[in-house]
């Protein structure tokens, strides 16, 4: 939003002044000349300067860039920092402070971050930890005089000075009519056929760019385009051309922009308020045939032109590039592997010493999506040999993991041990939490592979609790406890061996009936919840669902029953799970599926928190629930339910005013649910499972004399069908899948909750619960 | 202008030497891990349950969520032995020995694009086609995208295509294995472009009303011969030095091309703007969100790119013609 307070106190009109592409941006010129020193980073020119406001200062790296038409751009975090732009939509200036010269600017443009981000982050070391903030570009050097003198690894600014056009009669030994479109210098160049075409100046990467689709036209792909003649010099003979989408325009024809490797043998001055071009040679380099070998070969888009490139070329500048073409077009053909290792072993041999670790991951990524685990761990292996100098030391940490699951899948249980154990050892919770998770997973497979099975469940224990690998692990610790024998695989056992390593909450009071109270009135707490709420924040999750769980475990502990009766509902959002149905989605609907906690049908809470917060929501929802207590219900409910021949059978009768418009809802629910998720809860309780009325709202209140009486019967198998159903359904409707993790009902876990409800309010007047018994252990409530 | 002369003669503006009137092209399958094309219409697809590519590549891949990963059966055998962590991934999907490249994002939910093209030749022109509607299908006219002839702007499948000045009939094979090609025989017009901007038209598709017919343009100047009927323009892109805006068809009007005639259309330039704003007290409020750009033809541009150039806005005194304020959006913006 912008806000303006126009001077006068009313409005007359408002008039939208606007162009294509870039704003002016106003620059101050200052006198001196800067001589900036510079490097030639990853391809692009960079250099260091302090960037000022009225309030603040940092000092950044900032890429050079004359062929782009911007003036300066920043990363939002250096301009948040340096406090330029204001709330009220006024923007400050902010001053560059060049060695020997300052250029101020009214306002910074937006740049590309991510590529900052991933430039600063892989030249670091190289800027000495000072990042790269955004661009200088064409807006701001067409203002000056520009000599790129990279042989002494400078670039100089001075103001520009009208001399009506005036030839210069130095310092460069040659010079050309210059011109300026689109904030970029360009320069004429003759070519073969004779037609003259212009070039620009361009200090944004090492190559010289030329128009792929001129290229197409001469039939010269691989930007083999002839003679291009500047100043007496053949530049097909100085820079191989590199042909690319190109988007520069010039009325006389853009045909290319040279970039860093032309600039390394010319000292170019850049007049283009006198509309000139200077050129010296000052470097005799050799031409660059390999490169322009490599854009003949990447033309064809076929194996063999590259292979043979990168047999005669291995140590060329591109080999790095063309070693990843390779790969990925011999990956992609289905070639052997025999064929694709020479391309592996290329790319590792062109990766840089202090990334071949961390190059590597990507790669072994890569090779397992496509399906050729066996080329993935000979990438791995190479990564993990050149690990020992990775700047990222957890990288080689992660190839083990990688490693150590290939080798599982291919048997090797000896040599996944071995990878697994090395990054057991190395990984930390700051950096591969998920990774750690991985491996402990993946060690409980070989344990139980080696019969070692208390080792086993010991590690899946420590999977499940983990945000990324809990729901693997549970069919896995489900499996194993079979075979080991002893307690049946159930929510308690779960609970008991995730005790003490998840976190919980146990209300440090009971609730006591006494004075207003003591009544009959039962509270029904709601809660609306899903497994995977949290957040990812770098390598770890920050959970939400569990602060949730802690609250309704404490309400759990507080309040008995007979006087609160509880439920979960667990909704789609921010995933599908296999908990969710036809009662719980309807549920979701009526919050808007936000997570809540509801006390009588009225919202009391969030449903969703971090675990720090838990004990004040509780408190709070509590509170809320104790004063629901204190008014007694004009109904009172008697419900019994039990389960025969896998039919839960019951009755419910309610005894009441005859106050209309009211529904009552038998709820089956299930005590505890093993769904492991993002949210970081393993086991939820009370899990609303099936509704035991026809209608998912209930049936409507119909007391004859003061008194209804609902009997209930539902199959088990038919519950866990219209279940399955339900989801199946939901994917079909384009919903995400959801993983069918308990979808079988405990038959021994099994509690009915029912509720007298308005439903237009969704305001609860009587609730009870009961647990359902199986046949032979009668009992009422 | 000399330019322009060289070029349509580099082009082959005469019809090949001995390209018969019909004929069968096979089509080979070419993975594209970083999709460079400038596409019509693509937008992500949810991965869902999966890729049911059972008409059309002839079989289903299932997929499914396994914590944040996704699992893909990518070689249609009824396992999911495929599976992609973080937040993007390549699979290639594989049946009967033919290949199917889907591009995955995680974000918000794992969805996919287009990773793949089908290509052939027809003479000497290159035929490209990517299922755009991912589908499985590459042979759905109006929704599936093609690339004629070299560089990067696609549109969408065609009826009809031009090869060297004349117009041919075109049919795929729904698996995308194969094309078939014959002399077009109805009304045919021209259709002249031209494009009023600074900038380079990268791309400029233009669909006939009944969906049958599309063609693309990357030029500020181009000449196309089109079966005769209503046509409209449906998206393109102009870019300069790495800014970049699309085009869509915002308010444009269709425009007919008759039978042997040519129907000239200037796109572009002049810009205008039209924004809304809120007078809360003795303030205004702009919104960025709420200025809308149109073109001469009435078609729109948005999505600016990059961002942080903000349009200057003025306000006058209407009386007097005094300027009152001026401002401009942030550069986050």
């Amino acid at each position: 939003m912008l806000r303006i307070q126009p001077t006068v106190g009313f409005l007359a009109t408002a008039m939208l002044v606007l162009a294509f592409g870039v704003q002016a941006q106003r620059v101050q010129l200052h006198q001196g000349e800067a001589r900036i020193p510079v490097r030639v980073l990853g391809g692009r020119l960079v250099a260091r300067c302090q960037l000022s406001s009225p309030t603040s200062s940092a000092p950044v790296n900032l890429w050079l860039a004359y062929d782009k038409p911007c003036g300066l751009e920043l990363h939002n975090k250096v301009a948040a920092g340096l406090a330029v732009e204001q709330p009220d939509g006024t923007m400050l200036p902010i001053t560059i402070e060049l060695p020997g010269l300052d250029i101020e600017v009214d306002m910074r443009e937006h740049g590309d971050e991510q590529a900052m981000e991933d430039f600063t982050k892989r030249y670091a070391p190289q800027m000495e930890e000072i990042s790269v903030a955004g661009t200088i570009g064409g807006k701001i050097l067409s203002q000056y005089e520009v000599t790129y003198d990279l042989a002494r690894g400078q670039v100089r600014l001075k103001p520009a000075v009208d001399r009506e056009g005036a030839r210069p009669d130095g310092p460069e030994k040659h010079y050309v009519p210059g011109s300026v479109a689109g904030d970029i210098a360009w320069m004429p160049a003759k070519l073969a056929n004779g037609q003259v075409r212009m070039l620009g100046i361009g200090s944004s990467r090492y190559d010289a760019v030329v128009d792929e689709d001129f290229c197409f036209e001469v039939d010269q792909p691989g930007g083999q385009i002839g003679s291009v003649v500047v100043a007496g010099f053949d530049l097909s003979k100085v820079v191989a051309w590199r042909p690319e989408s190109y988007d520069h325009v010039h009325r006389d024809g853009a045909l290319a922009t040279l970039g860093l490797g032309f600039l390394q043998s010319f000292r170019v001055h850049i007049d283009t308020k006198n509309g000139w071009i200077g050129l010296t040679r000052v470097k005799q380099l050799p031409f660059p045939a390999e490169e322009a070998a490599f854009f003949v070969a990447r033309a064809e888009e076929e194996v063999d032109p590259l292979l043979e490139w990168i047999k005669q070329h291995g140590e060329s500048r591109l080999a790095g590039e063309a070693a990843s073409m390779l790969l990925q077009m011999q990956v992609d053909e289905g070639a052997d592997a025999k064929d694709i290792e020479p391309a592996l072993r290329w790319m590792h041999e062109t990766r840089p010493a202090d990334m071949k670790a961390t190059e590597a991951l990507l790669t072994v990524d890569m090779l397992v999506q496509s399906r050729r685990p066996d080329l993935a761990v000979m990438a791995g292996r190479l990564g993990i040999d050149g690990g020992r100098k990775d700047r990222y030391p957890e990288a080689t940490h992660r190839l083990h993991v990688r490693l150590g699951e290939l080798l599982l899948e291919m048997k090797d249980q000896r040599g996944a041990w071995e990878h697994l154990m090395s990054a057991a050892f190395g990984l930390t919770d700051a950096f591969g939490s998920a990774d750690r998770a991985k491996v402990n997973l993946l060690l409980g497979r070989v344990y139980e592979l080696q019969g070692k099975h208390r080792r086993a469940m010991s590690r899946y224990v420590q999977a499940v609790i983990s945000p990324e690998f809990g729901p693997q692990a549970v069919p896995l610790m489900e499996n194993l406890q079979s075979k080991m024998g002893g307690a049946p695989f159930s929510y308690e056992l779960v609970d008991r061996l995730i005790s003490g390593k998840v976190r919980s909450m146990t209300a440090p009071t009971r609730f006591v009936a006494s004075g207003k109270n003591d009544n009959n009135r039962c509270v029904l707490i709601e809660h609306i919840t899903n497994p995977h709420l949290g957040q990812k924040q770098g390598e770890r999750w920050r959970a939400f669902t569990e602060g949730g769980a802690m609250v309704f475990e404490a309400l759990q502990s507080h309040f008995p029953v007979d006087r609160v009766t509880m439920l979960s509902y667990h909704v789609d959002a921010p995933q599908p799970v296999a908990l969710m149905n036809e009662v719980s989605m309807a549920m979701a609907d009526s919050v808007g599926k936000k997570p809540v906690f509801l006390v009588n049908g009225r919202e009391a809470g969030p449903g969703a928190c971090r675990y720090p917060d838990a004990d004040s929501v509780y408190q709070d929802v509590r509170d809320v629930t104790l004063q629901g207590l204190r008014r007694k219900s004009p109904f009172t409910m008697t419900i019994s339910a039990r389960l025969e021949q896998g039919v839960v059978r019951g009755t419910l009768q309610i005894k009441g005013p005859t106050r209309l418009g009211r529904n009552v809802e038998l709820t089956l629910a299930e005590k505890g649910a093993i769904y492991p998720g993002l949210g970081a809860t393993v086991v939820h309780r009370m899990v609303a499972r099936a509704a035991l009325t026809e209608r998912v709202r209930g049936i409507k209140w119909q007391p004859t004399n003061g008194v209804m009486e609902v009997p209930f019967e539902r199959a088990l198998n038919d519950i866990e069908a219209a279940n399955l159903a339900f989801l199946d359904a939901y994917e079909q409707r384009g919903g995400s899948p959801a993983s069918r993790l308990s979808t079988r009902l405990a038959k021994d876990q099994l509690v009915v909750v029912a509720a007298l409800r308005e439903p237009g309010t969704r305001i609860v007047e009587q609730s009870v619960q009961c647990d359902v018994l199986l046949a032979g252990h009668e009992g009422q409530r | 202008m000399q330019w322009l002369v060289v070029c349509a003669m580099a082009c082959g503006a005469t019809a090949q030497e001995g390209l018969p009137q019909s004929g069968e092209v096979t089509l080979k399958a070419k993975i594209r891990r970083n999709q460079k094309l400038l596409l019509p219409s693509e937008a992500a697809t949810p991965v869902a349950t999966g890729f049911h590519f059972q008409d059309g590549f002839g079989a289903d891949f299932r997929a499914n969520i396994d914590g944040t990963a996704l699992l893909i059966d990518a070689d249609g055998d009824g396992t999911l032995e495929t599976r992609v962590e973080g937040e993007t991934g390549f699979v290639v999907l594989t049946n009967n020995g033919r290949r199917y490249g889907v591009s995955l994002s995680a974000k918000p939910s794992w969805s996919f694009k287009a990773g793949s093209e089908v290509a052939g030749k027809i003479g000497s022109t290159k035929i490209r086609l990517i299922d755009q509607n991912h589908n499985g299908s590459f042979n759905d006219i109006g929704e599936d995208a093609m690339v004629v002839g070299n560089g990067r702007a696609a549109s969408f499948l065609s009826e009809v295509i031009s090869i060297d000045g004349e117009l041919r009939n075109l049919k795929v094979a729904a698996d995308g294995s194969k094309l078939s090609y014959s002399l077009f025989t109805g009304d045919v017009g021209k259709l002249s472009l031209h494009a009023v901007t600074d900038g380079k038209v990268m791309a400029a598709v233009l669909n006939s009303k009944d969906g049958r017919y599309s063609v693309h343009l990357s030029k500020q100047d181009a000449e196309v011969l089109v079966p005769a009927g209503d046509y409209l323009l449906h998206s393109g892109v102009l870019s300069l030095a790495g800014s970049r805006v699309t085009m869509q068809k915002g308010r444009s009007k269709a425009i007919t091309v008759a039978a042997k005639a040519e129907q000239k259309l200037s796109w572009g330039g002049p810009a205008k703007a039209e924004f809304a704003y809120q007078e809360k007290g003795d303030e205004l409020v702009f919104d960025p969100n709420r200025i809308w750009f149109y073109g001469a033809t009435n078609e729109e541009y948005r999505d600016w790119n990059p961002v942080g150039k903000s349009p200057l806005i003025v306000i006058t005194d209407k009386a007097t013609g005094k300027i009152v304020a001026e401002a401009r959006f942030p550069g986050s913006c």
